[in-house]
């Protein structure tokens, strides 16, 4: 066996126990629920809790209409920018890291500030408007995500040269985005997708302050409250975001030739 | 009018004028090639026909429509890109079809023409692959058959050839060609490449620093060059500074020789002219027919397969160039001799100081 393969072979053992060792901690610790024996009792308890499936519901359709909103707004920004000021792609780059430099809790009182009872857009005066609300800034939280993504998968491709392509074809603003463009980084915005939906599926910030039924304050009452459940919830939505990754894996894996 | 007619074409990007006055009249089924070395604009010309620059003045009119202000999607051309721009997210065929769905053409008329262009371009059973699993001519093929498929009123090439290997440059050169006659397409094709733009065009524009220098057909601007700039460009040539005696009788002097043009010279006696001579059309020795005579000094003598080329100094330092073929390759001086050279009267053409149009 050569240095190298041994070198290689201790950092994967430790990269294992650093991602494993922990995860089976927590799946141990939440299989002790009942006195003497192991059982799945907490994953039960959570399971059949009607705030889980209630708060985990409103989460995923939180991220959807996030992923949704964003990928609109994002990609054809991304895309204009190259093709039309390639200059001012480092300031945007730049305008869409910003969520990540300032918190998230600042944001949401400036959201409170400008939207609720006494201004002149009131949106958390009513449910609708809140979780309107809520989407609006789960889109703000996941810009750098969904951009860096776009925008990567944009230079991954020669954006100009296939859009004029398509337009000396005769193809539309329109027809150039869905058929040439989207499918071209469907990775790109499939990463950017999994990214913003796993960031959605655990943000309490945002939910706790305008007071909506979201998974992430969920998890932080049941932690604070319970003590086997919170681990089989942890171990759950550990579960959930791989078995999202295995699902944009499966996407992203079919065959375009590209 | 012509099919296509390019009136006064002018681009400046801020500061740098890219294209200064671009005219072209190109006949049905005409090909036209814009030759001309990297940033003389020719890229710019074509990309203001196809509509994705503005011209900052004049028009563009094809077909008696002005579409100088018309969006590319609506001009009803086909453009070859050098780096073939295939999608890369649909088969042979889906690139092909593509410009024909968004022409709303039905299904079943769509697969004919997608067959016939398969057929066209002799690729008839590649149509499932995806572009990374072709080799370079073949995209380039079928990026060419996407762009007749169609049925453009011109077609726009733009360095089509530039990203392929020597053979297959060759090959798909004449392919071009016949496909470009087979249809009865107008062609307007950009190149850097002389021999590419002097094999495959009707007519040749030779473009430098944004202007025209020259328009003719391959022998006109090969043949009788009419400024310095294409007649080394296109080709080799030497470039001797005459001094003219008689107008017109052609007679002029060089250092101490004296030349004949096969025409009239343009100018006054005293006159200094650039005269230029292809080295294809020098010989060594002395003849008695017709003819004129320099002496020179060879300096160094290349085999390069079928030609030998003697790099020579003319009187007063004037560099050289002779090209030998054949029979007259054999019996090669040696560096440092002192020959003569010989050639036809008519080889000598005058070039204009100006420079462009």
């Amino acid at each position: 066996m050569t240095g190298g393969t041994i070198w290689r072979r201790v950092v994967l053992a430790v990269m294992g126990i650093y991602i494993f060792v922990p995860l089976i901690g927590v799946a141990e610790f939440a299989m002790r629920m009942r006195r003497g024996v192991y059982s799945f009792d907490a994953f039960a308890e959570v399971f059949a809790d009607g705030n889980f499936q209630a708060t985990f519901l409103y989460s995923s359709a939180m991220a959807i209409v996030t992923v949704v909103i964003g990928i609109a707004l994002i990609v054809p920004a991304a895309y204009a920018v190259r093709l039309y000021a390639p200059r001012l792609r480092s300031f945007v780059e730049f305008v869409t890291l910003l969520p990540l430099v300032v918190p998230a809790i600042v944001i949401v009182f400036g959201y409170l500030r400008l939207f609720s009872s006494d201004s002149f857009l009131p949106l958390t005066d009513t449910e609708t408007g809140a979780d309107a609300l809520l989407a609006f800034g789960y889109v703000t939280l996941a810009l750098p995500y969904i951009y860096r993504s776009v925008d990567a998968g944009l230079t991954s491709m020669d954006v100009r040269t296939l859009t004029e392509a398509a337009e000396s074809l005769g193809a539309s603003p329109a027809t150039i985005m869905l058929r040439i463009v989207l499918p071209n980084i469907r990775t790109a915005v499939l990463s950017g997708a999994f990214l913003t939906a796993a960031i959605v599926l655990g943000e309490f910030t945002f939910a706790s302050l305008l007071d909506r039924p979201a998974f992430g304050p969920y998890m932080q009452l049941l932690g604070a409250n319970r003590a086997y459940e919170p681990a089989a919830l942890s171990l759950v939505a550990f579960a959930l975001t791989w078995g999202l990754m295995v699902l944009i894996g499966a996407f992203s894996g079919r065959r375009t030739g590209a | 009018m012509s099919f296509l007619t390019v009136r006064g074409l002018r681009k400046a990007f801020g500061p740098v004028v890219a294209v200064q006055d671009f005219s072209l009249e190109a006949e049905r089924g005409e090909f036209v090639s814009l030759l001309g070395p990297s940033g003389c604009g020719k890229t710019t010309v074509l990309r203001m026909i196809a509509g994705f620059e503005s011209p900052s003045v004049g028009s563009v009119n094809i077909d008696g429509e002005d579409v100088t202000h018309l969006p590319t999607r609506a001009r009803r051309i086909g453009m070859v890109f050098q780096s073939y721009a295939l999608f890369p997210n649909l088969t042979v065929e889906g690139n092909i079809a593509f410009g024909l769905r968004v022409a709303g053409m039905p299904r079943d008329a769509i697969a004919v023409r997608v067959k016939e262009m398969l057929d066209l371009i002799g690729l008839p059973g590649l149509g499932a692959r995806y572009p990374v699993e072709l080799s370079g001519g073949q995209q380039q093929r079928v990026a060419l058959a996407r762009a007749v498929a169609i049925r453009p009123r011109i077609l726009l090439l733009d360095e089509p050839l530039s990203a392929l290997d020597a053979k297959i440059r060759v090959s798909l050169r004449e392919e071009l060609r016949s496909i470009q006659r087979e249809l009865g397409i107008t062609a307007i094709f950009v190149t850097h490449d002389q021999e590419e733009a002097l094999a495959l065009s009707h007519r040749v524009v030779v473009m430098n620093e944004g202007w025209v220098e020259q328009t003719g057909t391959p022998s006109q601007v090969y043949r009788t060059p009419r400024t310095p700039f294409v007649a080394t460009f296109v080709g080799t040539a030497n470039v001797l500074p005459c001094r003219i005696e008689d107008p017109a009788a052609g007679v002029l002097s060089f250092g101490a020789a004296r030349l004949t043009a096969g025409h009239a010279v343009n100018g006054a006696p005293g006159d200094t002219v650039q005269m230029a001579l292809r080295p294809e059309a020098i010989a060594l020795g002395t003849f008695e027919e017709a003819g004129n005579n320099l002496a020179a000094t060879v300096r160094d003598v290349t085999f390069l397969g079928p030609v030998v080329r003697l790099r020579m100094t003319l009187e007063g330092g004037t560099p050289a160039i002779v090209d030998l073929h054949g029979e007259g390759a054999r019996d090669l001086p040696e560096s440092g001799a002192e020959v003569t050279l010989w050639f036809r009267a008519a080889s000598l053409q005058l070039l204009d100081r100006r420079g462009h149009d």
